[in-house]
Protein backbone atom coordinates (compact mmCIF):
# COMPACT_ATOMS: atom_id res chain seq x y z
CA UNK A 1 0.00 0.00 0.00
CA UNK A 2 2.64 2.55 1.09
CA UNK A 3 5.68 3.42 -0.98
CA UNK A 4 9.21 2.32 -0.21
CA UNK A 5 9.92 5.98 0.70
CA UNK A 6 7.39 5.80 3.54
CA UNK A 7 8.92 2.57 4.81
CA UNK A 8 12.32 4.23 4.63
CA UNK A 9 11.13 7.15 6.72
CA UNK A 10 10.11 4.84 9.57
CA UNK A 11 12.84 2.20 9.27
CA UNK A 12 15.69 3.93 7.45
CA UNK A 13 18.58 1.53 8.09
CA UNK A 14 16.62 -1.64 7.27
CA UNK A 15 15.05 -0.13 4.15
CA UNK A 16 18.32 1.33 2.84
CA UNK A 17 19.80 -2.14 3.44
CA UNK A 18 17.10 -3.73 1.25
CA UNK A 19 17.51 -1.09 -1.43
CA UNK A 20 21.27 -1.47 -1.83
CA UNK A 21 20.95 -5.28 -1.72
CA UNK A 22 19.24 -4.98 -5.10
CA UNK A 23 21.77 -2.54 -6.44
CA UNK A 24 21.27 -1.52 -10.01
CA UNK A 25 22.60 1.36 -12.08
CA UNK A 26 20.32 4.41 -12.08
CA UNK A 27 20.10 6.84 -14.99
CA UNK A 28 20.02 10.58 -14.37
CA UNK A 29 16.44 10.63 -15.65
CA UNK A 30 15.37 8.06 -13.03
CA UNK A 31 17.23 9.99 -10.33
CA UNK A 32 15.31 13.16 -11.18
CA UNK A 33 11.88 11.56 -10.68
CA UNK A 34 11.81 12.01 -6.89
CA UNK A 35 13.01 15.67 -6.95
CA UNK A 36 10.41 16.30 -9.68
CA UNK A 37 7.69 14.84 -7.46
CA UNK A 38 8.81 17.08 -4.59
CA UNK A 39 8.58 20.06 -6.95
CA UNK A 40 5.09 18.94 -8.02
CA UNK A 41 4.08 18.73 -4.36
CA UNK A 42 5.30 22.29 -3.70
CA UNK A 43 3.65 23.54 -6.89
CA UNK A 44 0.29 22.09 -5.81
CA UNK A 45 0.30 22.79 -2.07
CA UNK A 46 1.81 26.31 -1.89
CA UNK A 47 -0.74 28.04 -4.17
CA UNK A 48 -3.49 25.90 -2.62
CA UNK A 49 -2.49 27.20 0.81
CA UNK A 50 -2.44 30.80 -0.44
CA UNK A 51 -5.59 30.84 -2.55
CA UNK A 52 -7.73 27.84 -1.51
CA UNK A 53 -7.80 27.12 -5.22
CA UNK A 54 -5.97 24.88 -7.70
CA UNK A 55 -5.63 25.47 -11.42
CA UNK A 56 -3.23 24.32 -14.13
CA UNK A 57 -1.86 27.87 -14.34
CA UNK A 58 -1.16 28.00 -10.62
CA UNK A 59 0.64 24.61 -10.71
CA UNK A 60 2.80 25.52 -13.72
CA UNK A 61 3.77 29.01 -12.55
CA UNK A 62 4.43 27.77 -9.00
CA UNK A 63 6.64 24.96 -10.33
CA UNK A 64 8.68 27.56 -12.21
CA UNK A 65 8.84 29.93 -9.24
CA UNK A 66 9.78 27.30 -6.64
CA UNK A 67 12.14 25.20 -8.77
CA UNK A 68 15.19 26.98 -7.24
CA UNK A 69 14.23 25.49 -3.86
CA UNK A 70 14.48 21.94 -5.24
CA UNK A 71 17.63 22.90 -7.16
CA UNK A 72 19.21 24.08 -3.89
CA UNK A 73 18.24 20.79 -2.20
CA UNK A 74 19.84 18.87 -5.08
CA UNK A 75 22.99 21.01 -4.92
CA UNK A 76 23.35 20.37 -1.18
CA UNK A 77 22.70 16.66 -1.72
CA UNK A 78 25.31 16.57 -4.50
CA UNK A 79 27.98 17.76 -2.05
CA UNK A 80 27.33 14.71 0.12
CA UNK A 81 26.67 12.04 -2.51
CA UNK A 82 29.49 13.07 -4.88
CA UNK A 83 31.96 10.50 -3.48
CA UNK A 84 29.26 7.90 -4.43
CA UNK A 85 31.33 5.09 -2.78
CA UNK A 86 30.57 2.26 -5.13
CA UNK A 87 26.88 2.90 -5.79
CA UNK A 88 27.27 5.54 -8.52
CA UNK A 89 26.39 9.22 -8.32
CA UNK A 90 22.84 9.09 -9.71
CA UNK A 91 21.98 5.94 -7.73
CA UNK A 92 23.23 7.68 -4.58
CA UNK A 93 21.21 10.79 -5.47
CA UNK A 94 18.07 8.67 -5.98
CA UNK A 95 18.58 6.90 -2.65
CA UNK A 96 19.18 10.24 -0.94
CA UNK A 97 15.93 11.71 -2.25
CA UNK A 98 14.08 8.56 -1.19
CA UNK A 99 14.43 10.13 2.27
CA UNK A 100 12.17 13.08 1.33
CA UNK A 101 9.11 11.91 3.29
CA UNK A 102 9.55 14.13 6.40
CA UNK A 103 9.72 17.33 4.29
CA UNK A 104 7.00 16.13 1.90
CA UNK A 105 4.66 15.28 4.75
CA UNK A 106 5.36 18.67 6.33
CA UNK A 107 4.62 20.50 3.06
CA UNK A 108 1.45 18.45 2.53
CA UNK A 109 0.20 19.35 6.02
CA UNK A 110 1.09 23.07 5.78
CA UNK A 111 -2.41 24.23 4.71
CA UNK A 112 -3.85 22.64 7.86
CA UNK A 113 -1.05 23.78 10.14
CA UNK A 114 -1.29 27.42 9.03
CA UNK A 115 -5.09 27.59 9.13
CA UNK A 116 -5.82 25.66 12.31
CA UNK A 117 -4.24 27.98 14.84
CA UNK A 118 -4.52 31.62 15.87
CA UNK A 119 -0.72 31.96 15.62
CA UNK A 120 0.70 33.84 12.62
CA UNK A 121 1.42 31.37 9.76
CA UNK A 122 5.12 32.35 9.72
CA UNK A 123 5.50 31.30 13.35
CA UNK A 124 3.75 28.00 12.69
CA UNK A 125 5.88 27.32 9.60
CA UNK A 126 9.12 28.20 11.42
CA UNK A 127 8.43 26.10 14.51
CA UNK A 128 6.96 23.09 12.70
CA UNK A 129 9.97 22.98 10.35
CA UNK A 130 12.03 21.62 13.25
CA UNK A 131 10.25 18.24 12.97
CA UNK A 132 11.27 17.41 9.37
CA UNK A 133 14.77 18.82 9.98
CA UNK A 134 15.38 16.41 12.87
CA UNK A 135 13.59 13.46 11.26
CA UNK A 136 15.65 13.89 8.10
CA UNK A 137 18.77 13.94 10.29
CA UNK A 138 17.94 10.37 11.38
CA UNK A 139 17.42 9.29 7.75
CA UNK A 140 20.66 10.87 6.47
CA UNK A 141 22.60 9.18 9.29
CA UNK A 142 21.18 5.85 8.12
CA UNK A 143 22.06 6.78 4.52
CA UNK A 144 25.72 7.38 5.37
CA UNK A 145 25.94 4.25 7.51
CA UNK A 146 24.13 1.85 5.20
CA UNK A 147 24.65 3.15 1.68
CA UNK A 148 28.18 4.58 2.12
CA UNK A 149 29.10 2.03 4.84
CA UNK A 150 30.55 4.67 7.18
CA UNK A 151 31.09 3.97 10.86
CA UNK A 152 28.47 5.36 13.26
CA UNK A 153 30.59 8.32 14.39
CA UNK A 154 31.47 9.50 10.87
CA UNK A 155 27.89 9.00 9.69
CA UNK A 156 26.54 11.13 12.55
CA UNK A 157 29.10 13.88 11.85
CA UNK A 158 28.17 13.90 8.14
CA UNK A 159 24.45 14.04 8.98
CA UNK A 160 25.09 16.88 11.43
CA UNK A 161 27.10 18.77 8.81
CA UNK A 162 24.24 18.33 6.33
CA UNK A 163 21.76 19.55 8.94
CA UNK A 164 23.97 22.59 9.66
CA UNK A 165 24.18 23.50 5.97
CA UNK A 166 20.40 23.17 5.54
CA UNK A 167 19.74 25.30 8.65
CA UNK A 168 22.21 27.98 7.47
CA UNK A 169 20.61 28.11 4.00
CA UNK A 170 17.07 28.24 5.46
CA UNK A 171 18.10 30.95 7.95
CA UNK A 172 19.86 33.00 5.27
CA UNK A 173 16.83 32.86 2.96
CA UNK A 174 14.50 33.56 5.89
CA UNK A 175 16.52 36.58 7.03
CA UNK A 176 16.65 37.95 3.50
CA UNK A 177 12.88 37.53 3.07
CA UNK A 178 12.13 39.06 6.47
CA UNK A 179 14.16 42.21 5.77
CA UNK A 180 17.48 41.45 7.47
CA UNK A 181 18.81 40.64 10.92
CA UNK A 182 17.62 43.82 12.65
CA UNK A 183 14.08 43.50 11.28
CA UNK A 184 13.94 39.82 12.22
CA UNK A 185 15.20 40.47 15.76
CA UNK A 186 12.61 43.24 16.12
CA UNK A 187 9.88 40.80 15.03
CA UNK A 188 11.05 38.12 17.47
CA UNK A 189 11.16 40.62 20.36
CA UNK A 190 7.61 41.79 19.58
CA UNK A 191 6.37 38.19 19.35
CA UNK A 192 8.05 37.37 22.65
CA UNK A 193 6.53 40.44 24.34
CA UNK A 194 3.10 39.54 22.95
CA UNK A 195 3.38 36.04 24.44
CA UNK A 196 4.31 37.34 27.90
CA UNK B 1 -4.32 -4.57 -4.06
CA UNK B 2 -2.43 -4.56 -7.37
CA UNK B 3 0.97 -2.93 -7.02
CA UNK B 4 0.90 0.52 -8.59
CA UNK B 5 -2.88 0.83 -8.61
CA UNK B 6 -3.11 3.23 -5.61
CA UNK B 7 -0.53 5.47 -7.27
CA UNK B 8 -2.41 5.41 -10.56
CA UNK B 9 -5.62 6.35 -8.78
CA UNK B 10 -3.75 9.16 -6.99
CA UNK B 11 -2.40 10.48 -10.31
CA UNK B 12 -5.94 10.52 -11.75
CA UNK B 13 -7.25 12.30 -8.65
CA UNK B 14 -4.55 14.97 -9.00
CA UNK B 15 -5.29 15.48 -12.69
CA UNK B 16 -9.05 15.56 -12.05
CA UNK B 17 -8.58 18.11 -9.27
CA UNK B 18 -6.48 20.41 -11.43
CA UNK B 19 -8.85 20.08 -14.42
CA UNK B 20 -11.95 20.79 -12.31
CA UNK B 21 -10.20 23.69 -10.53
CA UNK B 22 -9.17 25.21 -13.87
CA UNK B 23 -12.65 24.78 -15.35
CA UNK B 24 -14.46 26.51 -12.47
CA UNK B 25 -11.91 29.33 -12.06
CA UNK B 26 -14.06 32.00 -13.70
CA UNK B 27 -14.49 35.52 -12.36
CA UNK B 28 -17.11 37.73 -13.98
CA UNK B 29 -16.04 40.99 -15.62
CA UNK B 30 -15.97 43.79 -13.04
CA UNK B 31 -17.74 46.98 -13.95
CA UNK B 32 -16.17 50.03 -12.29
CA UNK B 33 -18.43 51.54 -9.63
CA UNK B 34 -19.05 55.26 -10.15
CA UNK B 35 -19.94 57.69 -7.39
CA UNK B 36 -20.38 61.27 -8.61
CA UNK B 37 -17.16 62.49 -10.21
CA UNK B 38 -15.17 59.52 -8.85
CA UNK B 39 -14.69 55.85 -9.61
CA UNK B 40 -14.58 53.67 -6.50
CA UNK B 41 -11.73 51.14 -6.66
CA UNK B 42 -10.92 48.43 -4.14
CA UNK B 43 -7.23 48.30 -3.19
CA UNK B 44 -4.82 46.28 -1.09
CA UNK B 45 -1.52 48.10 -0.53
CA UNK B 46 0.30 45.64 1.73
CA UNK B 47 0.92 42.40 -0.14
CA UNK B 48 3.97 40.12 0.06
CA UNK B 49 5.10 38.16 -2.98
CA UNK B 50 7.53 35.49 -4.11
CA UNK B 51 10.53 35.79 -4.36
CA UNK B 52 10.39 36.98 -0.77
CA UNK B 53 8.19 35.98 2.13
CA UNK B 54 5.02 35.66 0.06
CA UNK B 55 3.81 32.45 -1.55
CA UNK B 56 2.55 33.83 -4.86
CA UNK B 57 4.41 35.54 -7.68
CA UNK B 58 3.20 38.99 -8.77
CA UNK B 59 1.49 37.41 -11.80
CA UNK B 60 -0.32 34.88 -9.61
CA UNK B 61 -1.28 37.69 -7.23
CA UNK B 62 -2.84 39.60 -10.10
CA UNK B 63 -5.05 36.58 -10.91
CA UNK B 64 -5.92 36.20 -7.23
CA UNK B 65 -6.80 39.91 -7.08
CA UNK B 66 -9.39 39.30 -9.82
CA UNK B 67 -10.96 36.53 -7.71
CA UNK B 68 -10.81 38.73 -4.59
CA UNK B 69 -12.44 41.73 -6.30
CA UNK B 70 -9.35 43.89 -5.90
CA UNK B 71 -8.76 46.55 -8.57
CA UNK B 72 -5.31 47.65 -7.45
CA UNK B 73 -2.63 46.23 -5.18
CA UNK B 74 0.97 46.94 -4.23
CA UNK B 75 3.75 44.35 -3.95
CA UNK B 76 5.52 45.26 -0.71
CA UNK B 77 8.25 42.86 0.42
CA UNK B 78 10.49 43.56 3.41
CA UNK B 79 13.46 45.81 2.53
CA UNK B 80 13.83 44.39 -0.98
CA UNK B 81 12.58 45.22 -4.42
CA UNK B 82 13.06 41.98 -6.39
CA UNK B 83 9.40 40.93 -6.52
CA UNK B 84 8.33 44.57 -7.00
CA UNK B 85 10.57 44.76 -10.08
CA UNK B 86 8.86 41.64 -11.45
CA UNK B 87 5.52 43.29 -10.69
CA UNK B 88 6.58 46.38 -12.62
CA UNK B 89 7.33 44.19 -15.65
CA UNK B 90 3.82 42.68 -15.79
CA UNK B 91 2.06 43.65 -18.99
CA UNK B 92 -0.58 46.24 -18.16
CA UNK B 93 -4.11 45.53 -19.29
CA UNK B 94 -7.28 47.61 -19.14
CA UNK B 95 -9.17 44.66 -17.61
CA UNK B 96 -6.53 43.41 -15.17
CA UNK B 97 -5.95 44.85 -11.69
CA UNK B 98 -3.34 47.59 -11.45
CA UNK B 99 -0.09 46.35 -9.87
CA UNK B 100 2.08 48.98 -8.12
CA UNK B 101 5.70 48.29 -7.07
CA UNK B 102 6.34 48.98 -3.42
CA UNK B 103 8.17 47.86 -0.32
CA UNK B 104 7.55 47.34 3.38
CA UNK B 105 10.40 49.39 4.82
CA UNK B 106 11.10 47.25 7.87
CA UNK B 107 12.96 48.58 10.87
CA UNK B 108 13.05 47.38 14.46
CA UNK B 109 11.02 50.47 15.49
CA UNK B 110 8.65 50.97 12.55
CA UNK B 111 7.20 49.31 9.48
CA UNK B 112 6.33 51.67 6.63
CA UNK B 113 4.59 50.61 3.46
CA UNK B 114 6.03 52.51 0.48
CA UNK B 115 3.81 52.48 -2.61
CA UNK B 116 4.70 53.82 -6.05
CA UNK B 117 8.49 53.85 -5.62
CA UNK B 118 10.98 52.79 -8.28
CA UNK B 119 13.94 51.66 -6.18
CA UNK B 120 14.60 50.08 -2.80
CA UNK B 121 14.27 52.35 0.27
CA UNK B 122 16.76 51.46 3.00
CA UNK B 123 15.43 51.59 6.58
CA UNK B 124 16.55 54.93 8.02
CA UNK B 125 17.34 55.58 11.71
CA UNK B 126 13.94 57.24 12.06
CA UNK B 127 10.56 56.78 10.39
CA UNK B 128 10.55 60.46 9.43
CA UNK B 129 13.74 60.02 7.37
CA UNK B 130 12.32 56.92 5.68
CA UNK B 131 9.15 58.86 4.83
CA UNK B 132 11.31 61.58 3.25
CA UNK B 133 13.13 58.94 1.14
CA UNK B 134 9.79 57.51 -0.03
CA UNK B 135 8.45 60.97 -0.93
CA UNK B 136 11.69 61.77 -2.78
CA UNK B 137 10.90 58.84 -5.10
CA UNK B 138 7.37 60.13 -5.65
CA UNK B 139 5.85 57.38 -3.54
CA UNK B 140 3.40 57.45 -0.67
CA UNK B 141 4.14 56.29 2.89
CA UNK B 142 1.66 54.29 4.96
CA UNK B 143 2.19 53.32 8.62
CA UNK B 144 1.93 49.52 8.67
CA UNK B 145 0.01 47.81 11.53
CA UNK B 146 0.81 50.85 13.73
CA UNK B 147 0.26 49.33 17.17
CA UNK B 148 1.94 50.26 20.42
CA UNK B 149 4.93 48.02 19.65
CA UNK B 150 6.02 50.57 17.04
CA UNK B 151 7.17 54.14 17.53
CA UNK B 152 4.28 56.20 16.14
CA UNK B 153 4.15 58.61 19.04
CA UNK B 154 5.93 61.45 17.25
CA UNK B 155 3.44 63.98 15.82
CA UNK B 156 5.89 65.29 13.21
CA UNK B 157 6.20 61.77 11.72
CA UNK B 158 2.44 61.26 11.81
CA UNK B 159 1.93 64.56 10.00
CA UNK B 160 4.38 63.49 7.24
CA UNK B 161 2.87 60.10 6.35
CA UNK B 162 0.13 59.78 3.75
CA UNK B 163 -1.91 57.00 5.30
CA UNK B 164 -2.16 54.64 8.24
CA UNK B 165 -3.49 51.10 8.39
CA UNK B 166 -6.73 51.25 10.33
CA UNK B 167 -7.87 47.82 9.15
CA UNK B 168 -5.39 44.94 9.29
CA UNK B 169 -6.29 41.27 9.95
CA UNK B 170 -5.91 40.62 13.67
CA UNK B 171 -6.97 37.92 16.10
CA UNK B 172 -7.02 40.29 19.08
CA UNK B 173 -9.21 43.36 19.57
CA UNK B 174 -6.47 45.23 21.46
CA UNK B 175 -4.49 45.63 18.22
CA UNK B 176 -7.59 46.88 16.37
CA UNK B 177 -8.03 49.51 19.09
CA UNK B 178 -4.38 50.56 18.84
CA UNK B 179 -4.64 51.05 15.06
CA UNK B 180 -7.75 53.19 15.55
CA UNK B 181 -6.02 55.25 18.24
CA UNK B 182 -3.03 55.86 15.95
CA UNK B 183 -5.39 56.92 13.15
CA UNK B 184 -7.29 59.28 15.46
CA UNK B 185 -4.01 60.87 16.64
CA UNK B 186 -2.73 61.13 13.07
CA UNK B 187 -5.99 62.78 11.95
CA UNK B 188 -5.55 65.52 14.57
CA UNK B 189 -2.14 66.55 13.15
CA UNK B 190 -2.89 65.62 9.53
CA UNK B 191 -6.63 65.95 8.65
CA UNK B 192 -6.08 64.51 5.14
CA UNK B 193 -4.35 61.33 6.24
CA UNK B 194 -5.85 58.34 4.42
CA UNK B 195 -7.43 55.47 6.34
CA UNK B 196 -6.04 52.29 4.81
CA UNK B 197 -7.25 48.69 4.97
CA UNK B 198 -4.66 46.07 4.03
CA UNK B 199 -4.45 42.28 4.17
CA UNK B 200 -0.67 42.00 4.75
CA UNK B 201 -1.03 38.92 2.56
CA UNK B 202 1.74 36.34 2.84
CA UNK B 203 0.69 32.73 2.40
CA UNK B 204 -2.85 32.06 3.59
CA UNK B 205 -6.03 32.84 1.65
CA UNK B 206 -6.61 36.44 2.65
CA UNK B 207 -5.81 38.79 -0.23
CA UNK B 208 -8.24 41.69 0.12
CA UNK B 209 -9.51 40.40 3.49
CA UNK B 210 -9.09 43.98 4.68
CA UNK B 211 -9.23 46.51 1.85
CA UNK B 212 -9.19 50.17 0.94
CA UNK B 213 -11.89 51.82 -1.15
CA UNK B 214 -10.41 54.67 -3.19
CA UNK B 215 -12.25 57.55 -4.82
CA UNK B 216 -10.17 58.07 -7.97
CA UNK B 217 -10.53 60.54 -10.83
CA UNK B 218 -8.92 58.07 -13.26
CA UNK B 219 -8.19 54.36 -13.17
CA UNK B 220 -4.39 54.60 -13.15
CA UNK B 221 -1.42 54.46 -10.77
CA UNK B 222 -1.36 58.28 -10.68
CA UNK B 223 -5.09 58.36 -9.95
CA UNK B 224 -4.69 55.87 -7.09
CA UNK B 225 -1.73 57.67 -5.50
CA UNK B 226 -3.55 60.99 -5.86
CA UNK B 227 -6.61 59.60 -4.02
CA UNK B 228 -4.43 58.40 -1.12
CA UNK B 229 -2.52 61.71 -0.90
CA UNK B 230 -5.84 63.56 -0.76
CA UNK B 231 -7.25 61.17 1.86
CA UNK B 232 -10.15 60.07 -0.39
CA UNK B 233 -10.23 56.54 1.01
CA UNK B 234 -12.35 54.33 3.22
CA UNK B 235 -10.86 51.32 5.01
CA UNK B 236 -12.78 48.09 5.49
CA UNK B 237 -11.78 45.42 8.00
CA UNK B 238 -12.43 41.67 7.84
CA UNK B 239 -15.74 42.18 9.69
CA UNK B 240 -17.02 44.58 7.05
CA UNK B 241 -16.68 47.64 9.32
CA UNK B 242 -15.83 50.87 7.48
CA UNK B 243 -13.49 53.65 8.67
CA UNK B 244 -12.92 57.13 7.28
CA UNK B 245 -14.78 60.28 6.37
CA UNK B 246 -18.53 59.70 7.10
CA UNK B 247 -19.58 61.21 3.76
CA UNK B 248 -17.26 58.82 1.86
CA UNK B 249 -18.44 55.87 3.95
CA UNK B 250 -22.00 56.75 2.99
CA UNK B 251 -21.04 56.79 -0.69
CA UNK B 252 -19.43 53.34 -0.36
CA UNK B 253 -22.60 52.03 1.30
CA UNK B 254 -24.72 53.45 -1.53
CA UNK B 255 -22.57 51.92 -4.28
CA UNK B 256 -20.60 49.06 -2.75
CA UNK B 257 -17.95 47.56 -5.06
CA UNK B 258 -18.23 43.80 -5.46
CA UNK B 259 -16.13 41.68 -3.08
CA UNK B 260 -14.70 38.20 -3.63
CA UNK B 261 -16.50 36.08 -6.20
CA UNK B 262 -16.74 32.34 -5.73
CA UNK B 263 -19.19 31.09 -8.34
CA UNK B 264 -18.68 27.36 -7.75
CA UNK B 265 -17.57 26.89 -4.12
CA UNK B 266 -18.49 23.18 -3.98
CA UNK B 267 -16.57 22.36 -7.18
CA UNK B 268 -13.63 24.49 -6.03
CA UNK B 269 -13.45 22.62 -2.71
CA UNK B 270 -13.73 19.27 -4.49
CA UNK B 271 -10.89 20.22 -6.86
CA UNK B 272 -8.66 21.23 -3.93
CA UNK B 273 -9.44 18.01 -2.02
CA UNK B 274 -8.78 15.82 -5.09
CA UNK B 275 -5.50 17.57 -5.90
CA UNK B 276 -4.32 17.39 -2.29
CA UNK B 277 -5.17 13.68 -1.96
CA UNK B 278 -3.74 13.00 -5.41
CA UNK B 279 -0.35 14.60 -4.86
CA UNK B 280 -0.10 13.02 -1.38
CA UNK B 281 -0.97 9.62 -2.82
CA UNK B 282 1.54 10.02 -5.63
CA UNK B 283 4.28 10.60 -3.07
CA UNK B 284 3.35 8.14 -0.36
CA UNK B 285 1.52 5.22 -2.00
CA UNK B 286 3.10 2.25 -3.78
Amino acid sequence: MFSIDVRLAFAPSATYGQLIAHNRPTSWRRALVRPALVLLLIAVVVPMMATDQITAGLVLTSAAAWSPVVAIQMAIAAIFVAPARGVGFWRAMDLWFAGHVPYSLWILLLPFLTNSTALPPHDVIGVSLIAPLLWTGVITTAFFRTVFRMDAWTARRRALLHLAIVVIVVLALGLWAAGGISATLGYLVRRWNALL
Amino acid sequence: MTRGLPRTIAAFALIAGVVIGTAVDRSPQREPVRSGEYLILAGDFHVHASPGDGSLTPGQLRDEAVRAGIDVFAVTNHNQFLAARQAARLTPSADAPIVIPGEEVTDRNYHLVAVGIHDVVRPAPSAALAVADIHAQGGIAIAAHPGNAFAWRDDSTLSAIDGTEVAHPEHEDKYRRQYLETFARARRVNPHIAPIGSSDFHNTPALGECRTFLFVRERSVAGVLDAIRAGRTVAENERGELFGDPSLIERVRQAPPRGRTDLHPAWRRLSVALAWLGVGGLLFLA
